[in-house]
This record gives C-alpha cells, structure tokens and sequence, in this order.
C-alpha cells in the first residue's frame, strides 16, 4: 500500500514539474541582453549614460552660472523618433533629468501633462485648501533651456545578415536667445545574424 | 568741483555703457507672441513626449519568413472557417470520408 502510494506521489510531483514549462529567472538590470537584436534596456541604458557623462562634463554649465550666477533650469520637450522601431525615449531622458537633480548643479522643471494635472490641483487648492496652506499662481520657474531630441537609424539588410545603427541626438536650447548651447550624441551599431 | 562732475561723467559712461549692453526687442515682437499663444493647448500635449515617426525598414529574410507565418495562419483560419460552416450547414457543405468500410460510422449527409 505504501508502495503505491509513493509511486503515485512521486508521478503527481514529476508531472506538476512538467507542467511547468515557463522559467523565470530575475536578473540584474544592468546586465547585457540581447535576444532579438532590437532596441531594447540595455540600449537606453548606455544612452542614458553617454548623455549624462556628455552634459555634465560640458562648458554650458559653467558658462550659464558665471553669466547668471544661478544654476540652469532645464525643462524637457519634445523628442522625434524617426527610426524604424516603436522607442520610446523616456526610458532615457528620464535619466538625463534625474542625473540633472542629483547633480544639484542643474534645476529641473515639470513639464507636459504632468505640469497640466499640478495646475489643476493647485486650482483645486484655490477652493478646498485652507488660505495658509494652499498654493499661489504665477510663482512657477521660468526654464532657461529646453531639451529636445531626434532618433534616426538606418537599416541595411543583406540575407540572413543585418546592421542595424541607431543615433540618437540631444540637444538644449536656450529658451530666450535661441541658442543651441549643447548637442549630445550616442551611436549604436548592431550586427545581427538570423 | 572737478571730483564731482568727474563722478557724475563717470555715472553717465556706465550707463551709457550698461544700457549699450541690453539687447533691443523687436518691435514686432508682440505680433508673434500672439500667434505662439494660440497654440498653447497643442503644445502642452507635445512637451516631454516622443512622437513616433517610424519608418518600415526592408528586410527581404524578415519578409519571407513573415509572409511564411501568415500563409500558415491563413490556412489554419480556413480549416476553422470550413469546419464552422460545415457544422452550420451539413447539407450543402460535404464532410470528408473518414469510415471507408462502415456505413454506420459515416458523417451526416453520407457521401460515398
């Protein structure tokens, strides 16, 4: 009797093993990974790091502080993807802002939709907040440099063979003078063997 | 005396010289404010946002074998379209001889 059932646990357990195909395996995000060959993390990663490296260590800074003797404000606009793949450069410019704050030598301000849902909840404050505690109109801070970007890539393809290359350009502008005061870069090539 | 008309030039060249240094606005300026101003609503969408102009690149391989997967979908979707349509109307549509040799086992309409 016991017998048998050992036996049948024993076939319950290796068929629940069986079963379950699907293995998942938790990696570090900084590690390397490439399975189909598009744009993927370990791409917006290092562009995120090139262009931090690229606008920390540029003369804009330092300029802007000595002719104002402030630190820059920064605001974050558009970017064009004008490759051949859905990439979305948030993952990256993300980074540049949050690098930007961590730094503390450059501000960073709000901007898009996520400013519009502040404004209507300080709106909201003007009717539900106590007069102490709700906050004032008009007092926001003026960027002096807007950051915009383009993606591009060209494809060539050959057979079972394909290059992939991706650059990908940031730039900041000043908000009065119009001035491009910084221009960051990253290039990324693949070769990809189907 | 001298030492304070010398002060009072002095004041005068740094203003001129201050007021030399500011840049002189356009005079129609307050023209292009009022277009940009209009465009306010349409902005606030754009700003922190990657617009998506993708392009479709050629890759002859990747086509072929995408055209492969769509074949097989496409006849896989047939069989079921054919199997649906045979249940609905059994009459019209005839089923395939699967019991040769008994005529008991043979699908509704019998077809020989």
């Amino acid at each position: 009797m016991k017998r048998i059932i050992t036996i049948s646990l024993s076939f319950f357990l290796a068929l629940s093993f069986i079963s379950c195909n699907r293995q998942v395996q938790r990696i570090d995000t900084d590690t390397t990974t490439d399975i189909s060959g598009r744009w993927n993390d370990t791409d917006a990663r290092i562009t995120a790091q090139e262009l931090i490296s690229e606008a920390m260590s540029q003369p804009w800074l330092e300029r802007h502080v000595s002719d104002t003797g402030k630190k820059p404000v920064v605001i974050c606009g558009l970017v064009e993807n004008k490759s051949h793949e859905h990439i979305e450069a948030e993952t990256f410019v993300k980074e540049l802002e949050k690098a930007f704050i961590k730094s503390g030598r450059v501000r960073v301000v709000q901007g898009g939709n996520m400013r519009e849902q502040i404004r209507r909840e300080r709106a909201d404050q003007q009717n539900n907040s106590s007069v102490e505690t709700m906050k004032k109109w008009g007092l926001e801070v003026g960027a002096d440099y807007m950051l915009q970007g383009v993606i591009n890539s060209i494809v060539d393809a050959e057979g079972r063979n394909k290059v992939v290359y991706y650059q990908i350009d940031m730039e900041l502008t000043n908000m009065e003078t119009n001035e491009l005061v910084w221009i960051g870069d990253k290039k990324i090539k693949k070769y990809i063997k189907n | 005396m001298k030492k304070i008309i010398a002060i009072i030039l002095g004041l005068f060249l740094f203003s001129f010289y201050m007021t030399g240094q500011e840049e002189t606005p356009n005079p129609n300026a307050q023209k292009s404010h009022e277009k940009y101003e209009k465009q306010l609503d349409s902005h606030e969408q754009n700003m922190g946002s990657t617009i998506q102009n993708t392009y479709e690149a050629r890759d002859p391989w990747q086509e072929k074998k995408d055209a492969r997967i769509d074949r097989k979908e496409d006849r896989r979707d047939f069989r079921r379209q054919l199997r649906l349509e045979r249940a609905r109307r059994p009459i019209l549509i005839p089923q395939r001889r699967r019991f040769f040799n008994d005529p008991w086992r043979q699908p509704y309409p019998y077809v020989w």
